[in-house]
Protein backbone atom coordinates (compact mmCIF):
# COMPACT_ATOMS: atom_id res chain seq x y z
CA UNK A 1 0.00 0.00 0.00
CA UNK A 2 2.95 2.29 0.90
CA UNK A 3 4.59 1.66 -2.56
CA UNK A 4 1.04 2.54 -4.40
CA UNK A 5 0.72 5.68 -2.85
CA UNK A 6 4.33 6.72 -2.86
CA UNK A 7 3.84 6.04 -6.79
CA UNK A 8 0.12 8.42 -6.88
CA UNK A 9 2.66 10.54 -4.85
CA UNK A 10 5.36 11.01 -7.35
CA UNK A 11 2.70 11.06 -10.15
CA UNK A 12 0.70 14.49 -8.44
CA UNK A 13 4.00 15.78 -7.50
CA UNK A 14 4.78 15.74 -11.28
CA UNK A 15 1.78 17.16 -12.18
CA UNK A 16 1.70 19.64 -10.33
CA UNK A 17 0.30 23.18 -11.59
CA UNK A 18 2.90 26.41 -11.21
CA UNK A 19 3.25 27.64 -7.50
CA UNK A 20 1.56 30.84 -7.03
CA UNK A 21 3.45 33.94 -6.29
CA UNK A 22 4.60 35.36 -3.11
CA UNK A 23 2.79 38.65 -3.55
CA UNK A 24 -0.45 37.33 -3.89
CA UNK A 25 0.16 34.86 -1.14
CA UNK A 26 1.44 37.71 0.99
CA UNK A 27 -1.61 39.53 0.30
CA UNK A 28 -4.16 36.73 0.69
CA UNK A 29 -2.68 35.67 3.89
CA UNK A 30 -3.32 39.87 5.73
CA UNK A 31 -5.55 39.11 8.61
CA UNK A 32 -8.68 41.73 8.15
CA UNK A 33 -6.86 43.74 11.27
CA UNK A 34 -3.83 44.71 9.12
CA UNK A 35 -6.53 45.49 6.13
CA UNK A 36 -9.08 47.72 8.05
CA UNK A 37 -6.47 49.33 11.32
CA UNK A 38 -9.26 52.24 12.40
CA UNK A 39 -11.87 49.43 12.51
CA UNK A 40 -9.68 46.96 15.04
CA UNK A 41 -9.17 49.57 16.78
CA UNK A 42 -12.26 50.90 17.76
CA UNK A 43 -13.02 47.07 17.66
CA UNK A 44 -10.56 46.90 20.66
CA UNK A 45 -11.35 50.16 22.53
CA UNK A 46 -14.95 49.16 22.88
CA UNK A 47 -13.42 45.68 24.09
CA UNK A 48 -11.37 47.70 26.33
CA UNK A 49 -14.65 49.43 27.72
CA UNK A 50 -16.45 45.38 28.11
CA UNK A 51 -13.38 44.23 30.61
CA UNK A 52 -14.33 47.11 32.84
CA UNK A 53 -18.20 45.96 32.86
CA UNK A 54 -17.18 41.95 33.37
CA UNK A 55 -14.64 43.42 36.28
CA UNK A 56 -17.95 44.85 38.23
CA UNK A 57 -19.78 42.18 37.47
CA UNK A 58 -17.39 40.00 39.28
CA UNK A 59 -16.80 41.31 42.29
CA UNK A 60 -16.42 38.35 43.99
CA UNK A 61 -15.17 35.89 41.64
CA UNK A 62 -14.55 32.53 43.02
CA UNK A 63 -11.55 31.34 41.23
CA UNK A 64 -10.94 27.23 40.32
CA UNK A 65 -14.61 26.51 40.85
CA UNK A 66 -16.35 28.44 37.97
CA UNK A 67 -14.92 29.60 34.65
CA UNK A 68 -14.13 33.08 34.25
CA UNK A 69 -15.86 35.38 32.00
CA UNK A 70 -14.00 36.48 29.28
CA UNK A 71 -14.76 39.97 27.13
CA UNK A 72 -16.39 39.77 23.81
CA UNK A 73 -17.32 41.50 21.15
CA UNK A 74 -19.82 40.63 18.40
CA UNK A 75 -19.54 42.39 15.20
CA UNK A 76 -22.34 41.55 12.68
CA UNK A 77 -23.36 43.21 9.55
CA UNK A 78 -26.67 44.98 11.50
CA UNK A 79 -25.47 44.66 14.83
CA UNK A 80 -22.63 44.94 17.16
CA UNK A 81 -22.82 43.10 20.10
CA UNK A 82 -20.67 43.76 23.78
CA UNK A 83 -20.85 40.50 25.43
CA UNK A 84 -18.59 38.10 27.53
CA UNK A 85 -17.78 34.56 26.72
CA UNK A 86 -17.15 30.99 28.87
CA UNK A 87 -14.64 28.73 28.45
CA UNK A 88 -15.93 25.71 28.69
CA UNK A 89 -12.85 23.35 27.45
CA UNK A 90 -9.47 24.54 26.45
CA UNK A 91 -6.69 22.67 25.66
CA UNK A 92 -3.32 23.35 23.47
CA UNK A 93 -1.40 20.12 22.27
CA UNK A 94 1.50 21.08 19.94
CA UNK A 95 0.96 23.83 18.41
CA UNK A 96 -2.89 22.72 18.33
CA UNK A 97 -5.63 24.86 20.37
CA UNK A 98 -9.01 23.32 21.08
CA UNK A 99 -11.87 25.63 22.59
CA UNK A 100 -14.92 24.92 23.69
CA UNK A 101 -16.76 28.23 24.57
CA UNK A 102 -20.59 29.44 25.54
CA UNK A 103 -21.45 33.18 23.86
CA UNK A 104 -23.83 35.26 26.20
CA UNK A 105 -26.52 37.23 24.88
CA UNK A 106 -26.92 36.02 20.91
CA UNK A 107 -29.04 32.88 21.85
CA UNK A 108 -31.78 34.45 20.39
CA UNK A 109 -29.96 35.10 16.89
CA UNK A 110 -27.39 32.51 17.17
CA UNK A 111 -25.20 32.40 14.16
CA UNK A 112 -23.27 29.25 12.77
CA UNK A 113 -20.10 30.39 13.01
CA UNK A 114 -17.70 33.18 13.32
CA UNK A 115 -14.38 34.28 12.72
CA UNK A 116 -13.22 34.83 16.06
CA UNK A 117 -10.05 37.04 16.87
CA UNK A 118 -8.28 36.65 19.07
CA UNK A 119 -6.54 39.88 20.95
CA UNK A 120 -3.92 39.94 24.11
CA UNK A 121 -5.60 41.48 26.81
CA UNK A 122 -2.04 43.22 28.17
CA UNK A 123 -0.97 44.35 24.98
CA UNK A 124 -4.39 44.56 23.17
CA UNK A 125 -2.78 43.48 20.22
CA UNK A 126 -4.22 40.93 18.19
CA UNK A 127 -2.87 37.41 18.23
CA UNK A 128 -4.61 35.32 15.67
CA UNK A 129 -8.45 34.84 14.56
CA UNK A 130 -9.53 31.42 14.08
CA UNK A 131 -13.02 30.10 12.95
CA UNK A 132 -15.56 28.95 15.51
CA UNK A 133 -18.27 26.70 14.77
CA UNK A 134 -21.66 26.22 16.34
CA UNK A 135 -21.62 22.88 18.06
CA UNK A 136 -24.73 23.63 20.75
CA UNK A 137 -27.26 26.53 21.32
CA UNK A 138 -24.87 29.30 21.93
CA UNK A 139 -22.17 27.13 21.75
CA UNK A 140 -18.56 27.09 19.56
CA UNK A 141 -16.03 25.37 18.86
CA UNK A 142 -12.74 25.72 17.93
CA UNK A 143 -9.72 23.40 16.72
CA UNK A 144 -7.01 25.51 15.12
CA UNK A 145 -3.26 25.64 14.74
CA UNK A 146 -1.41 28.33 16.68
CA UNK A 147 2.02 29.69 16.58
CA UNK A 148 3.84 27.45 18.09
CA UNK A 149 5.63 29.90 19.89
CA UNK A 150 2.08 31.19 20.99
CA UNK A 151 1.37 27.71 22.02
CA UNK A 152 3.98 27.65 24.19
CA UNK A 153 2.97 30.21 26.57
CA UNK A 154 -0.77 28.56 26.60
CA UNK A 155 0.25 25.66 27.41
CA UNK A 156 -0.48 25.22 30.54
CA UNK A 157 -3.40 27.09 30.74
CA UNK A 158 -6.72 25.81 31.95
CA UNK A 159 -10.67 26.73 31.70
CA UNK A 160 -10.53 27.90 35.37
CA UNK A 161 -7.77 30.42 34.85
CA UNK A 162 -8.38 34.16 34.09
CA UNK A 163 -7.74 34.44 29.81
CA UNK A 164 -4.72 36.10 28.38
CA UNK A 165 -7.26 37.22 25.56
CA UNK A 166 -10.31 38.72 24.77
CA UNK A 167 -12.74 38.06 22.05
CA UNK A 168 -13.64 39.78 18.56
CA UNK A 169 -16.63 38.07 17.06
CA UNK A 170 -17.42 38.72 13.69
CA UNK A 171 -20.00 37.09 11.13
CA UNK A 172 -21.54 38.57 7.88
CA UNK A 173 -19.71 41.38 8.06
CA UNK A 174 -18.80 41.15 4.21
CA UNK A 175 -15.21 42.16 5.04
CA UNK B 1 22.76 36.34 6.64
CA UNK B 2 22.93 40.36 6.10
CA UNK B 3 22.58 39.13 1.90
CA UNK B 4 19.12 39.00 2.61
CA UNK B 5 17.93 41.96 3.01
CA UNK B 6 19.65 43.24 -0.39
CA UNK B 7 19.13 40.52 -2.47
CA UNK B 8 16.51 39.74 -5.20
CA UNK B 9 17.90 36.93 -7.19
CA UNK B 10 15.81 34.54 -7.10
CA UNK B 11 18.41 32.49 -8.74
CA UNK B 12 20.46 33.16 -5.84
CA UNK B 13 17.95 32.48 -3.57
CA UNK B 14 17.16 29.07 -4.64
CA UNK B 15 20.24 27.57 -3.34
CA UNK B 16 20.02 29.28 0.00
CA UNK B 17 18.87 26.57 2.80
CA UNK B 18 15.62 26.77 4.12
CA UNK B 19 16.78 28.69 7.43
CA UNK B 20 18.16 31.45 5.57
CA UNK B 21 14.80 31.70 3.23
CA UNK B 22 12.72 31.24 6.39
CA UNK B 23 14.74 33.71 8.42
CA UNK B 24 14.17 36.39 5.17
CA UNK B 25 10.07 35.66 5.21
CA UNK B 26 10.15 36.23 9.16
CA UNK B 27 11.30 39.65 8.53
CA UNK B 28 9.25 42.40 8.48
CA UNK B 29 8.52 42.93 5.67
CA UNK B 30 9.30 40.36 4.16
CA UNK B 31 11.27 39.45 1.58
CA UNK B 32 8.96 38.36 -1.69
CA UNK B 33 11.70 36.66 -3.60
CA UNK B 34 12.69 34.25 -0.48
CA UNK B 35 9.16 34.07 -0.42
CA UNK B 36 9.13 32.80 -3.93
CA UNK B 37 12.27 30.45 -3.60
CA UNK B 38 11.02 28.97 -0.92
CA UNK B 39 7.52 28.22 -2.40
CA UNK B 40 8.87 26.73 -5.44
CA UNK B 41 11.20 24.73 -3.36
CA UNK B 42 8.06 22.73 -1.43
CA UNK B 43 5.05 23.46 -4.17
CA UNK B 44 5.37 20.32 -5.76
CA UNK B 45 5.56 17.67 -2.48
CA UNK B 46 2.84 19.78 -1.26
CA UNK B 47 0.36 20.06 -3.94
CA UNK B 48 1.21 16.27 -4.49
CA UNK B 49 -0.14 15.67 -0.62
CA UNK B 50 -2.87 17.55 -1.48
CA UNK B 51 -4.09 15.66 -4.26
CA UNK B 52 -3.89 12.61 -2.61
CA UNK B 53 -6.01 14.21 0.41
CA UNK B 54 -8.81 15.93 -1.70
CA UNK B 55 -8.58 13.38 -4.44
CA UNK B 56 -9.04 16.48 -7.19
CA UNK B 57 -7.05 18.41 -8.63
CA UNK B 58 -8.41 22.12 -8.15
CA UNK B 59 -9.35 21.29 -4.53
CA UNK B 60 -5.71 20.33 -3.82
CA UNK B 61 -4.50 23.62 -5.46
CA UNK B 62 -6.88 25.78 -3.15
CA UNK B 63 -5.90 23.82 0.10
CA UNK B 64 -1.98 24.30 -0.59
CA UNK B 65 -2.16 27.29 -0.77
CA UNK B 66 -4.43 27.79 2.01
CA UNK B 67 -1.49 25.94 3.72
CA UNK B 68 0.76 28.38 2.18
CA UNK B 69 -1.69 31.36 3.60
CA UNK B 70 -1.57 29.71 7.11
CA UNK B 71 1.87 29.08 7.62
CA UNK B 72 2.01 32.84 6.65
CA UNK B 73 -0.02 33.86 9.40
CA UNK B 74 2.32 32.78 11.67
CA UNK B 75 5.18 33.72 10.07
CA UNK B 76 6.97 35.93 12.93
CA UNK B 77 6.89 32.59 14.88
CA UNK B 78 8.51 30.01 12.09
CA UNK B 79 11.88 28.43 13.11
CA UNK B 80 14.46 28.76 10.81
CA UNK B 81 15.74 25.75 12.39
CA UNK B 82 12.96 23.29 12.19
CA UNK B 83 11.41 21.02 10.17
CA UNK B 84 9.76 23.10 7.52
CA UNK B 85 8.33 20.76 4.70
CA UNK B 86 7.28 18.57 7.37
CA UNK B 87 5.47 21.87 9.30
CA UNK B 88 4.29 22.89 5.97
CA UNK B 89 2.67 18.85 5.26
CA UNK B 90 1.27 19.28 8.78
CA UNK B 91 -0.23 22.33 8.07
CA UNK B 92 -1.96 21.33 5.14
CA UNK B 93 -3.30 18.42 6.83
CA UNK B 94 -4.75 20.16 9.28
CA UNK B 95 -6.48 22.79 6.45
CA UNK B 96 -8.07 18.91 5.27
CA UNK B 97 -8.82 18.08 8.10
CA UNK B 98 -10.92 21.47 9.09
CA UNK B 99 -12.70 21.41 6.00
CA UNK B 100 -14.02 17.77 7.07
CA UNK B 101 -15.22 18.52 10.32
CA UNK B 102 -18.73 19.44 9.89
CA UNK B 103 -19.36 15.88 8.14
CA UNK B 104 -16.99 14.70 11.07
CA UNK B 105 -19.59 15.67 13.72
CA UNK B 106 -22.89 14.88 12.12
CA UNK B 107 -22.57 13.00 8.74
CA UNK B 108 -21.51 9.69 8.26
CA UNK B 109 -17.93 10.22 10.08
CA UNK B 110 -19.75 11.13 13.17
CA UNK B 111 -18.49 9.35 16.21
CA UNK B 112 -21.27 6.77 16.46
CA UNK B 113 -19.24 5.92 13.22
CA UNK B 114 -16.11 5.81 14.26
CA UNK B 115 -17.12 3.34 16.92
CA UNK B 116 -18.42 0.75 14.80
CA UNK B 117 -14.62 0.20 13.29
CA UNK B 118 -13.55 0.34 17.03
CA UNK B 119 -15.96 -3.00 16.91
CA UNK B 120 -14.94 -4.46 13.75
CA UNK B 121 -11.07 -5.09 14.35
CA UNK B 122 -11.59 -8.88 12.90
CA UNK B 123 -9.68 -9.61 9.38
CA UNK B 124 -11.86 -11.30 6.49
CA UNK B 125 -10.64 -13.16 3.50
CA UNK B 126 -9.91 -10.27 1.64
CA UNK B 127 -6.84 -9.34 4.04
CA UNK B 128 -5.25 -11.92 2.43
CA UNK B 129 -5.24 -10.84 -0.94
CA UNK B 130 -1.84 -9.05 -1.54
CA UNK B 131 -1.92 -5.55 -3.51
CA UNK B 132 0.81 -7.67 -6.18
CA UNK B 133 -2.41 -9.40 -7.40
CA UNK B 134 -4.64 -7.02 -7.70
CA UNK B 135 -2.25 -4.55 -9.48
CA UNK B 136 1.06 -4.37 -12.10
CA UNK B 137 3.73 -2.93 -11.56
CA UNK B 138 3.72 0.19 -11.45
CA UNK B 139 7.17 0.54 -12.82
CA UNK B 140 6.94 -1.15 -15.77
CA UNK B 141 4.03 0.21 -17.29
CA UNK B 142 3.20 2.23 -20.57
CA UNK B 143 1.76 5.85 -20.53
CA UNK B 144 -2.13 4.40 -20.84
CA UNK B 145 -1.77 1.79 -18.07
CA UNK B 146 -0.60 4.49 -15.75
CA UNK B 147 -3.24 6.51 -16.53
CA UNK B 148 -5.52 3.51 -15.54
CA UNK B 149 -3.60 2.90 -12.90
CA UNK B 150 -4.01 6.27 -11.63
CA UNK B 151 -7.96 6.51 -12.04
CA UNK B 152 -8.18 3.31 -10.52
CA UNK B 153 -6.71 4.67 -7.25
CA UNK B 154 -8.03 7.87 -7.46
CA UNK B 155 -11.53 6.39 -7.61
CA UNK B 156 -10.52 3.67 -4.55
CA UNK B 157 -9.28 6.75 -2.65
CA UNK B 158 -12.04 9.19 -3.39
CA UNK B 159 -14.16 6.27 -2.00
CA UNK B 160 -12.44 6.28 1.22
CA UNK B 161 -14.55 8.26 4.25
CA UNK B 162 -11.85 11.30 5.05
CA UNK B 163 -11.50 9.68 7.52
CA UNK B 164 -9.68 6.57 6.74
CA UNK B 165 -7.80 8.31 3.56
CA UNK B 166 -6.29 10.63 6.59
CA UNK B 167 -5.33 7.75 8.00
CA UNK B 168 -3.67 6.01 5.31
CA UNK B 169 -1.46 9.32 4.55
CA UNK B 170 -0.55 9.72 8.36
CA UNK B 171 0.56 5.68 8.49
CA UNK B 172 2.15 5.41 5.16
CA UNK B 173 3.23 8.48 3.29
CA UNK B 174 3.63 10.49 6.80
CA UNK B 175 4.87 7.54 8.07
CA UNK B 176 3.32 7.95 11.65
CA UNK B 177 3.23 5.30 14.31
CA UNK B 178 -0.97 3.88 15.01
CA UNK B 179 0.16 5.28 18.54
CA UNK B 180 1.27 8.90 17.04
CA UNK B 181 -1.97 8.57 15.23
CA UNK B 182 -4.03 7.89 18.06
CA UNK B 183 -2.88 10.17 20.17
CA UNK B 184 -4.23 13.02 17.38
CA UNK B 185 -7.54 11.09 17.41
CA UNK B 186 -7.51 10.30 21.15
CA UNK B 187 -7.68 6.86 20.38
CA UNK B 188 -5.87 3.13 21.19
CA UNK B 189 -3.38 2.16 19.28
CA UNK B 190 -5.22 -0.74 18.69
CA UNK B 191 -7.98 1.20 17.11
CA UNK B 192 -6.22 3.36 14.88
CA UNK B 193 -4.60 -0.49 13.77
CA UNK B 194 -7.92 -1.44 12.75
CA UNK B 195 -8.79 1.50 10.61
CA UNK B 196 -5.42 1.02 8.56
CA UNK B 197 -6.28 -2.26 7.85
CA UNK B 198 -10.28 -1.27 7.29
CA UNK B 199 -8.74 1.33 4.70
CA UNK B 200 -6.25 -1.35 2.92
CA UNK B 201 -9.19 -3.60 2.88
CA UNK B 202 -11.66 -0.96 1.98
CA UNK B 203 -8.72 0.16 -0.92
CA UNK B 204 -8.23 -3.71 -2.53
CA UNK B 205 -12.11 -3.77 -2.46
CA UNK B 206 -12.20 -0.82 -4.74
CA UNK B 207 -9.51 -1.69 -6.75
CA UNK B 208 -10.21 -5.50 -7.64
CA UNK B 209 -13.76 -3.96 -8.75
CA UNK B 210 -14.15 -3.22 -12.60
CA UNK B 211 -13.17 0.09 -13.93
CA UNK B 212 -16.08 3.17 -13.76
CA UNK B 213 -17.94 1.25 -10.84
CA UNK B 214 -19.70 4.02 -9.17
CA UNK B 215 -21.59 2.68 -6.21
CA UNK B 216 -22.06 4.17 -3.00
CA UNK B 217 -18.97 5.46 -1.07
CA UNK B 218 -18.18 3.75 1.81
CA UNK B 219 -19.49 5.57 5.07
CA UNK B 220 -16.67 4.15 7.67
Amino acid sequence: MEELLRWRLARAEAEAPRPPRAARLLEEARPWWEIWPARFQDAVERLSAIRLAVGHAMAEPRPGRIPVRTAALVLRKEQEIETSVRVLYLRVEGARLRLRFELEGTEEDARKSYDVTFVCTETLKPLFSAPAQSSLMGEYSIDFEMSPELARTWEHLKVMDRMPFRLILRSDTGQ
Amino acid sequence: MEAISSNDDTGDLAAWPDSALIAAIRSEPPQEAALDALVERYWRPLYARCRVLTVDDEKARDLAQEAWRRVLRVRASLRPDGNFPAYLAMTATNAWRDTQRTALRAGPMAENRLASIDADLGTNGEDSVSLADLLPDPTTLTQAEETALKLDVDEALARLSPLLRDILVARFLTGESCAEIGQRYQRTEQTISGWVREAVRQMKAHLREPAGFCGDRNEI
